[in-house]
């Protein structure tokens, strides 16, 4: 509840969300906004005469326009974005599950093992990709080569091409159906999860909990499952969100610089090249050659990577506490004057509360968010409307709650018949988490109402 | 230190294992004999570990493989090519590695105020621009449409030049080649022909060095050491440039060396983009016909070497700048 208001309070994730939303309804809807060739289906149509090598403005049959060879750009766009997410969230997901696997497993064995197994991550970091990529094309090729095929690159516009001597068997088309840029890309993006994962992990083993749940005889592999790969998933997911986006732009780039990929927009891209790059090209001339493919892939990224700052904002603890940070204070602090503030309702005499409330002060002298002191001012001149009116705002947008929270519980004790005092702190207290608090509060609310 | 260095050198060839039985098999299709030939020559059927031990002699030996797509010794292109990746990457490093701690530096010195703010904005487009868009954007304005830089290596009158018995290379980096020269003529054509790969490469990686840059100094900036010399009176610019850029030139060239690879893939692709004929070609040229195992795979163990020697060298220079690991350093 309070992750999502979060999420939803800053523009850019919004925009993100929005983003990656019109991506996913080009993928999943690809066939009804642009209906394939029915004889030549993929993500390439053609809407003239193959021999019309020059590109025509947009008109029509082709709402952006068309490439040489008259290849529909439309279509590729619209298509390449089911390719484009396919592609991404498989690499996403593959490396995840590998990463976060790998380094949970390492950080559970720790000492040596756990050193050992992250020098070997480290070393996959030294790897360059593109090296990877056509190397394993290289294997490929000599393992058709090798069963009888024959196999030639011709990379670009048309793919691979084969040629069989004999039928080919279930392995060999296979193998000529590997994707090498998405094998290499979840093999070598996985560290960086393994690396996060691990860290997490290490720290956590050493809570009470994990203890406690080894202690009574949980196996290495229930322990992992349940405790350290749920408890490390969140950061490892901003990760996750972010290679979605980055996993295409690689994709299109090999297949544009032509080192294999099968990215449409890549493939897009290199076909009108010429038309900007060659004699006479200029970006305004041709824009629709590559201008709307370009768009596409710098969207993409774009949009994966706000959706990742968005759930970093969310899921990373201690991003959101940045007020108590700042003070220079740990991270345990706020939690300590938080679970100390549940009893403030009820015993709000106690010193011990006070002395809470007093270090909350303390903190947030040194960086006060201006609404709150709009609200403290209307408290101090007893403008009692107002002030409810500003802890709301707060409340709504997630903001200084750890603040707000003692403030209203004092208020109720100056004005303990007011009902819309009640409800307010019944707010912020839901809001922070404390529903059960927040119940009783409300349920105050309206007994006074009542009355 | 060393420790880290070593166990980061043994991986990558102990991978490059798997890569030997079909990189001899598969690149000599010829007859049963012939193959079985090679097969003894290589001690192909030995344990894998053996194996492994006679590609590792071999490619000691200086024996990397031929090369059926160039024609030529794998080792020898290789190594005839280097001085271009060489010099690209140079010139990217020495401009992307100052200009992204110093703009973080400034950056997070003031977060949240013009410079800032410019800064985070700038680094948002570096980050999720891709570089072959970058470039190509690059090459339609500059080259195509202004005519002020060009692809390639050098105007094909002064390859003339480069390759005339009069130019003698001292270092195969045409610049440096042409300043020793006193061909300045020379130096200006190679540098107009280097701006525009300099400038996309270092872009991207510009802008992720200096968001952590500016990251680590805002974490820097609450630390006690700063306020307790900022108590003793020491002047803003001075604690900024003596006392904060040295506690994050740590984590920034630790940054720097964990995307050495990402860096030298940046540093293929911008070299196949703009038609430089660095390494690269020698990856290029062998996706271009048929399978060149021999060809991927010293591009493959010849990039390796180069990261690590790139990681090793931003190592040396993070122990120059911390105190900390110079000492670890010399006492080992």
């Amino acid at each position: 509840m309070r992750g999502r208001r979060e999420f939803f309070a800053h523009w850019e994730n919004k925009l993100g969300l929005l983003l990656v939303f019109v991506f996913l309804v080009g993928a999943v809807f690809a066939p009804l906004i642009s209906p394939q060739d029915e004889k030549n289906p993929g993500a390439f149509k053609q809407v003239g005469r193959q021999t019309d090598l020059y590109p025509h403005p947009p008109s029509r049959d082709a709402i952006l326009g068309t490439l040489p060879s008259q290849y529909d750009v439309f279509h590729t766009l619209v298509w390449g974005m089911r390719s484009a997410m396919g592609f991404g969230l498989l690499v996403a997901v593959g490396s995840f599950m590998l990463g976060v696997f790998f380094g949970s497993v390492a950080g559970y064995a720790g000492g040596f093992v756990n050193s050992l197994m992250m020098r070997i991550a480290d070393a996959f970091l030294t790897f360059p990709t593109v090296a990877g990529v056509v190397f394993l094309q290289q294997l490929i090729g000599m393992s058709i080569n090798a069963m009888g095929g024959t196999f030639y690159f011709n990379i670009g516009t048309l793919g691979k091409i084969l040629y069989f001597a004999e039928e080919p068997t279930a392995f060999m088309t296979l193998l000529t159906k590997v994707d090498p840029v998405m094998i290499i890309l979840i093999l070598f993006s996985w560290v960086p999860y393994a690396r996060l994962v691990n860290s997490i992990v290490l720290t956590l083993k050493q809570t009470d909990y994990v203890q406690a749940a080894r202690a009574l005889g949980g196996s290495s592999l229930w322990v992992v499952r349940r405790h350290l790969i749920p408890n490390s998933i969140g950061p490892a997911l901003v990760l996750g969100a972010r290679d979605v986006g980055s996993a295409v732009i690689l994709q299109a780039t090999f297949t544009f610089i032509g080192l294999g990929g099968s990215s449409p927009w890549g493939i897009l891209l290199s076909m009108g090249r010429k038309f900007v790059l060659g004699t006479g090209g200029s970006l305004l001339t041709h824009w629709w050659v590559y201008l709307p493919v370009t768009l596409a892939v710098i969207l993409f990224g774009v949009a994966w990577n706000l959706v990742g700052d968005g759930l970093n904002d969310v899921l990373t603890p201690g991003s959101h506490s940045e007020l108590f940070m700042k003070a220079g204070e740990t991270e345990k602090e706020p939690a300590q004057t938080s679970s100390a503030k549940k009893p403030a309702l009820v015993a709000p005499t106690s010193p011990q509360v006070s002395q809470a409330i007093l270090r909350v002060r303390r903190v947030s002298e040194t960086d006060t968010d201006l609404v709150l002191l709009e609200a403290r001012k209307c408290v101090s001149v007893d403008d009692l409307p107002h002030a409810l009116n500003a802890y709301q705002y707060l409340i709504q947008h997630s903001r200084s709650i750890k603040d707000v929270l003692p403030d209203l519980a004092q208020l109720v004790k100056k004005h303990p018949r007011d009902p819309r005092v009640w409800q307010t702190l019944g707010d912020a207290l839901d809001c922070a988490g404390d529903s059960n608090h927040a119940a009783k509060s409300y349920e105050q609310a309206r007994k006074l109402m009542q009355q | 230190m060393v420790l880290y260095a070593g166990v980061m050198l043994t991986p990558p060839e102990a991978r490059a294992q798997l890569y030997v039985p079909p990189g001899k098999d598969g690149t000599h299709p010829a007859t049963v004999s012939f193959i079985q030939r090679i097969i003894r020559d290589y001690h192909l059927d030995d344990p894998y570990p053996v194996q492994y031990g006679y590609w590792v002699k071999s490619l000691l030996q200086g024996n990397w493989g031929y090369s059926p797509t160039l024609r030529e010794d794998v080792l020898t292109s290789l190594l005839r090519r280097t001085p271009i990746t060489l010099e690209l990457a140079l010139y990217s490093l020495l401009s992307l590695v100052p200009i992204g701690i110093v703009c973080g530096l400034l950056a997070g010195w003031k977060p949240r105020q013009a410079f800032d703010n410019t800064f985070r904005s700038l680094a948002f487009f570096g980050t999720t621009m891709p570089p072959f868009i970058f470039s190509f954007v690059l090459l339609s304005l500059f080259y195509v449409s202004l005519g002020w830089f060009a692809p390639g290596r050098l105007d094909y009158s002064y390859s003339m030049v480069v390759n005339n018995d009069a130019f003698r290379s001292y270092t195969g980096m045409v610049t440096l080649d042409g300043l020793l020269n006193g061909r300045l003529d020379v130096f200006w054509n190679a540098v107009r022909h280097l701006v525009m790969p300099v400038l996309t490469l270092s872009m991207y990686h510009w802008a992720t060095l200096g968001r952590i840059t500016r990251a680590s100094i805002i974490a820097e900036r609450g630390k006690e050491h700063l306020i307790a010399a900022k108590a003793r009176g020491i002047p803003d610019r001075k604690l900024m440039w003596r006392h904060a850029l040295r506690s994050v030139l740590t984590p920034s060239l630790t940054s720097v060396a964990i995307s050495a690879a990402s860096i030298l893939t940046g540093v293929f692709v911008v070299e196949i983009i703009f038609g430089l004929k660095g390494i690269s070609y020698v990856l290029v040229s062998s996706v271009s016909v048929a399978p060149d195992a021999p060809a991927a795979l010293g591009f493959s163990v010849y990039s390796v070497i180069l990261i690590i020697t790139l990681m090793f060298l931003l190592d040396v220079a993070q122990a120059i700048a911390d105190p900390r690991v110079r000492d670890e350093v010399l006492k080992t």
